[in-house]
């Protein structure tokens, strides 16, 4: 074993250590405590100067306790302290070790640089290097600093100081694993640098204090994985350290998780309402129940321009105020006003600079922010759900699902299964760096297995396969199966995440066939069943499917009608992804030729038909979205082959009254319905009806200004036209008084004529004779003659003799 | 024994309250005891912090608060975490609807940003004071006494006015009711934690009193500062005049009458061209917007806008087009320099805006004319940042600083920015 001495400290967790108000950098108390609390602590002599030969010895180690690492036997030896501090030691080690490698070209840039410096110092006359020594001292200076910054665990254990505190931090497991296991964790050796800092200039008692350490620890990973400076580090460490001592925070502080601890203390630390003066002006001026910081931001004014006039978009805005609120956003915002961003950066660190978890949020064109109230992640001053996080439990993923990821998979109740999938992590990590990649791959997939939910271990797998095996078309394909059927029946956003991102780029790369390709696309699909946490980007994630494929510079439009077809396939019956899949494939209608439409629209038409086990009012949402579409591209076909798929609900007569018909063959049954516009009161499934005399029907266009609004019918056949009959709805008829019928051969804008009006409204009836006229046409149209109003019939029959 | 009996008849005097502070715990026994003073409404956070209730306590408690409270009704009542606790914190104090009772702000629409915090109400139940933010966060006794006492000392001006108003009809109501609303809403104390409230429905009150806005209230109390400002920040300079005459004539009070003052200023920075002349008129205005209210944020404001609008390098301005000498000309920073004690400064420029970006060859430091270290070297402030920071050290105190900056600019390119001074040692 590894360890020298193992002592066992009982009774951790409980916060103690209650001081008397202090002012800011005060925190440094003269208090001394010397038994550090924790759950198990053990003193560790590592050389952490070598963390390679401490890695070596820990596998070493980990390699005789676990030869099999099975999940079992790996759930039994969690059940030690000892061996889960190995473990979290061992985690430590696989953060620190890309490090040097990241760093690595920016010290050898720094390198020839000082190097470059006292070359062209030494070509300097005697006079000229006594006038320009300060000069030179300062650029080598520069590069200094690069070449002494603390980035690795060897960097930081060469300070005495610091490598006390990574003893005692390797020696305590609370401590160890809140680092190791509270999501991404970069350059733990800055991180030590950074507490030592704090320790030294804010929080001398911190080891010995677990609110203080863990505000202390949550602040140096946050800023160090943010490169925000250490010396404001400081100052929000001590900032929080003293509002928990003096009773100032929201009681949540106390019981949140410490991956939401960081959130807290690690809040924007390069903005200005992170400094020290504007959190402390909240803390003094905003502190209320946590539910009511959704809305406090309407307490300052939303204002474009500041009473001088100048826009809030130009730094006119701030110029006359210059001074007054230095480093204190929160109070000029409060004082003076903004716009989306500063009433929400307002309202996300009141809630902050009170110990309750907050973020802010990017929406299209927006800013909004999210507060944690009564454990639920409530939005504030939202417009929107595609949202952004500008905080992110994991690296680079700004999807809101991923906030209640964290909450669940470091929750109280899957806190066995996440910390077996940490330790497989962990194992897997070792293993990957052994290169031993039979061995990596299983272990990620067991705690995979261990833990679905962990998005961090997605996504470290991914990362590892990428780099490992690229061309392995099985690992991919597994891969894949696995995030389709652990990730996605919960969390389909972050499935979709990692698999937009991840895999499919590395599956297309690898040299999988379209089939396979398409195959793994299709379970993505036949797994989804909610939206999860909101709404998210489905539309954007069908692009990212299809666009993997393309032809030029286009996505491949077979793949697309393909990808069309399957999906609506496999979600046909979901009736909240299907509209949406529905909704997508008409827009890219929109913008494809001819052909392309028909293929789409026939992939629409059969997997309608394909859906007869599908609720009837499911199967109506979907016919309804997929009869817009053919309406919006004039395709007839669809539109009938649709329109039989309805419930019966709407082949029910309407109850229209008794019309005469007027002579000649009924024309327009069999046709294509459309109009100028569509309105809330527009029901597109009754659309087919107004065609239908024994049924009936209805629509209902919007308005615009200056604008006739019109309905058309496209006929099966040209024919000659006799008559038109039209049935008003029961109300509203003053807007039906001034409707023109016009006829035309191919439908086109420029292509109709006028051919009459229809005559006033009798016993809800309207009609036009026209046999004496009798123009060739397949489309009519009635339109109203009063600009800016609404349109609304409940039947509309075409009457006349076949011309073709 | 006469006079221990003495010493212990003035001891327990001493132990007893002082002041005449009358506690309830619900309006219902509050009102069989409220005198025309009314209500003093103690609201701390019951479930969801630690220290609120504790000062809301002892703020009861202490003799300075008590006395400033008179014989107010003093009631503590809880705010919960719980969103849907506002009716029930209602119901302990009365339906809102009936007459005396008394409307938290709790259950409105803008409670209180902060807690604790003390709600000063008159007997029919209406709030005509609030107390929070940073004098109850610090919840001193002498210091929260003090805003009660001035408070009182307005609300005693303001409710004469009240009570005539009352009793008034037409334009005389209306004067009197805006006169009350002059008085209860200091510009100063806008927008700052503690403050008075001006009548519920006051301004329908005054409009329906006096419908031609012959008393000139009407337009007071509805007078949109920022719509204003918005709709008129493209007028032409001739616009300058009316808006003086709005600021020292009758109509508008001091908080609206600064905001013309600001709009004037503003129209001359866009439109002024910089010129000697209108830089005067902007110092003009700002000195007239100042003594309106020095303490208002106007009022602040008014001795920065001419420094930063003004044509000069200075650090409160930083760099501006006007400022932008030719290349390798020294420029002044004018202003104070905060570069006296021994130690190691920078001197960092921050891009704002503009079309090109600050090039800069030097930054020295002189005192009294001599030299006493110069940074040289290629520095960049665009969008991007490359050396902008200079390193300048003194060792030994200095005692008239001063600041030169040389660019490698065209005189008047288009670049802003910031210029800040930091002690690093």
């Amino acid at each position: 074993m590894v360890m020298a001495l193992a002592l066992l400290v009982a009774g951790g967790g409980t916060y103690s250590c209650k001081r008397a108000d202090s002012a800011p950098g005060k925190s440094a108390k003269n208090v001394e405590k010397k038994t550090m609390p924790g759950s198990y602590i053990a003193a560790t002599s590592e050389d952490w100067t070598k963390p390679e030969a401490v890695a070596s010895k820990l596998d070493a180690a980990l390699a005789t306790a676990l030869p099999e690492p099975t999940p079992e036997k790996v759930k039994a030896f969690l059940a030690e302290p000892a061996n889960r501090l190995m473990l979290a030691q061992r985690a430590l080690l696989l953060a620190d070790k890309p490090v040097a490698e990241q760093v690595a070209p920016t010290r050898a840039k720094a390198e020839a640089e000082l190097k470059k410096i006292n070359e062209e110092f030494a070509k300097l006359s005697e006079a000229d290097k006594k006038t320009r020594a300060v000069e030179f001292e300062k650029r080598r200076g520069v590069q200094q600093a690069i070449l002494d910054e603390v980035n690795t665990l060897a960097d930081a254990a060469k300070d005495p100081k610091t490598l006390e505190l990574m003893n005692m931090v390797c020696s305590n497991l609370d401590w160890l694993e809140n680092i190791v296991n509270s999501g991404d964790l970069s350059r733990p050796g800055a991180v030590f640098a950074l507490l030592q800092k704090i320790r030294r200039e804010a929080a001398p008692n911190l080891p010995y204090d677990v609110m203080e350490r863990d505000i202390a620890t949550a602040t140096a990973i946050e800023f160090v994985k943010s490169k925000w400076n250490a010396d404001k580090a400081v100052i929000r460490a001590d900032f929080y350290i003293r509002s928990w001592h003096d009773d100032r925070l929201n009681l949540i502080f106390d019981k949140i998780p410490f991956w939401q601890r960081r959130m807290v203390c690690g809040c924007k630390g390069d903005n200005g309402f992170g400094e020290l003066p504007s959190l402390e002006w909240l803390q003094r001026n905003a502190h209320m129940p946590a539910g009511r910081y959704c809305g406090c931001q309407w307490r300052c004014g939303y204002k474009t321009y500041n009473p001088y006039g100048e826009t809030v978009q130009g730094p006119g805005y701030n110029e006359p105020y210059t001074g007054m609120y230095t480093d204190n956003s929160a109070k000029f915002t409060y004082e003076v006003g903004g716009v989306c961003g500063s009433l929400s950066h307002f309202g996300a660190f009141g809630a902050l600079a009170n110990g309750i978890p907050a973020l802010t949020a990017g929406e299209p064109g927006h800013c909004a922010f999210v507060v944690l109230v009564n454990g639920k992640w409530t939005p504030g001053y939202s417009v929107s759900w595609q949202r952004g996080l500008h905080w992110q439990p994991w690296r680079e993923v700004h999807v809101f699902a991923s906030l209640h990821d964290a909450t669940d998979v470091y929750s109280p109740e899957q806190k066995n299964a996440t910390a077996l999938a940490h330790a497989l992590r962990t194992l897997a990590g070792a293993a990957a760096e052994n290169k031993d990649a039979s061995k990596a791959r299983k272990l990620y997939r067991e705690a995979l297995k261990a833990q679905p939910l962990h998005f961090g271990i997605w996504r470290a797998y991914a990362e590892y396969l990428t780099a490992t095996a690229p061309g392995d078309k099985a690992a991919w394909s597994e891969l894949n199966k696995m995030v389709c059927n652990g990730l996605t029946p919960v969390y389909p956003e972050l499935a979709a995440e990692l698999l937009s991102r991840w895999v499919y780029p590395t599956m297309v790369k690898s040299g999988m066939s379209q089939d396979e390709v398409m195959k793994a696309y299709n379970l993505f699909w036949k797994k989804v069943t909610d939206f999860g946490p909101e709404r998210w980007r489905i539309e954007q994630f069908c692009d990212a499917q299809v666009g993997a494929f393309k032809k030029g510079n286009k996505p491949d439009s077979d793949v697309l009608v393909r990808l069309y077809r399957e999906t609506l396939g496999a979600v046909l019956r979901n009736e909240k992804y299907a509209p949406v899949i529905l909704a997508w494939g008409n827009s890219k209608l929109a913008d494809g030729d001819a052909e392309l439409q028909k293929k789409m629209m026939d992939a629409m038409v059969k997997a309608i038909g394909n859906s007869g086990d599908a609720s009837p009012d499911t199967r109506d949402a979907i016919i309804g979205q997929a009869l817009a579409g053919a309406e919006q591209m004039r395709d007839r076909e669809a539109f009938c082959n649709l329109a039989r798929n309805l419930s019966e609900k709407y082949k029910k007569p309407v109850g229209l009254p008794k019309v005469d018909p007027l002579p000649g063959k009924l024309l327009s049954q069999g046709g294509l319905f459309f109009a100028s516009s569509t309105s809330q009161w527009d029901k597109v499934c009754e659309h087919p009806g107004l065609l239908n005399p024994r049924v009936g029907g209805s629509f209902h266009t919007g308005k615009q200004a200056d604008v006739s609004s019109w309905c058309a019918v496209e006929l099966p056949r040209t024919g000659f036209i006799t008559g038109i009959q039209a049935v008003a709805t029961t109300g509203n008829h003053d807007r039906l008084r001034d409707l023109s019928v016009q006829v035309s051969e191919t439908g086109k804008d420029d292509d109709w004529k006028e051919v009459g009006k229809l005559s006033p409204i009798k016993n809800c009836t309207m009609h036009l004779d026209i046999s004496a006229l009798r123009p060739q046409a397949k489309y009519i149209r009635i339109i109203s003659n009063k600009k800016g109003d609404f349109l609304h019939l409940r039947a509309i029959m075409v009457y006349g003799e076949q011309a073709s | 024994m006469n006079k221990i009996l003495t010493t212990i008849a003035a001891a327990g005097m001493l132990a007893a309250p002082l002041f005449a502070v009358q506690k309830a715990t619900d309006l219902a026994s509050g009102q069989k005891i409220v005198k025309d003073s009314g209500y003093a409404l103690f609201a701390y956070a019951a479930d969801w912090d630690k220290k609120s209730k504790k000062q809301a306590e002892a703020l009861l408690a202490s003799p300075e608060v008590q006395k400033a409270l008179g014989d107010r009704v003093c009631i503590m009542f809880p705010v919960y975490e719980a969103k849907d606790m506002g009716p029930i914190i209602q119901e302990q104090l009365g339906d809102p609807k009936k007459p005396g009772s008394i409307r938290v702000p709790e259950s409105e629409q803008f409670p209180s940003l902060s807690y604790p915090a003390i709600y000063l109400c008159r007997k029919d139940g209406s709030r005509w004071a609030s107390v929070w933010g940073d004098v109850m966060y610090d919840a001193k006794p002498a210091e929260v006494a003090k805003v009660i006492n001035e408070f009182t000392a307005t609300h005693a001006k303001v409710e004469p006015l009240l009570a005539k108003a009352a009793k008034a009809e037409g334009v005389e109501k209306a004067r009197l009711l805006g006169e009350a609303c002059e008085i209860a809403r200091p510009a100063s104390l806008i927008k700052s934690g503690s403050c008075m409230h001006w009548p519920e429905n006051v301004k329908d009150l005054v409009k329906k009193a006096d419908p031609e806005n012959k008393s000139g209230y009407v337009t007071m109390l509805s007078h949109d500062t920022s719509g204003y400002a918005e709709n008129n920040r493209q007028k032409p300079l001739e616009f300058i005049a009316e808006l003086e005459k709005l600021a020292t004539g009758p109509g508008y009070n001091t908080f609206q009458k600064q905001h013309f003052y600001a709009l004037a200023i503003g129209l001359l920075h866009r439109q002024g061209k910089n010129t000697p002349e209108s830089l005067a008129r902007i110092k003009e205005l700002a000195q007239k917007m100042k003594a309106l209210d020095p303490k208002s944020t106007l009022g602040r404001s008014a001795d920065i806008a001419p420094v930063v609008w003004g044509p000069d390098l200075t650090l409160v301005g930083g760099w501006k087009p006007t400022c932008i000498p030719k290349a390798g000309e020294p420029v002044k920073v004018l202003g104070a320099i905060p570069i006296t004690a021994p130690g190691t400064y920078t001197v960092g420029f921050w891009f704002n805006g503009g079309s090109k970006g600050l090039v800069i060859r030097s930054v020295e430091l002189r005192d009294g004319g001599k030299s006493v270290d110069k940074d040289e070297h290629r520095g960049f402030s665009g969008h991007k940042k490359e050396n902008n920071v200079y390193i300048l050290k003194v060792t030994s105190p200095l005692k008239n600083p001063e600041l030169y900056c040389t660019f490698d600019m065209q005189p008047n390119d288009n670049s802003f920015g910031r210029i800040e001074v930091k002690k690093v040692n």
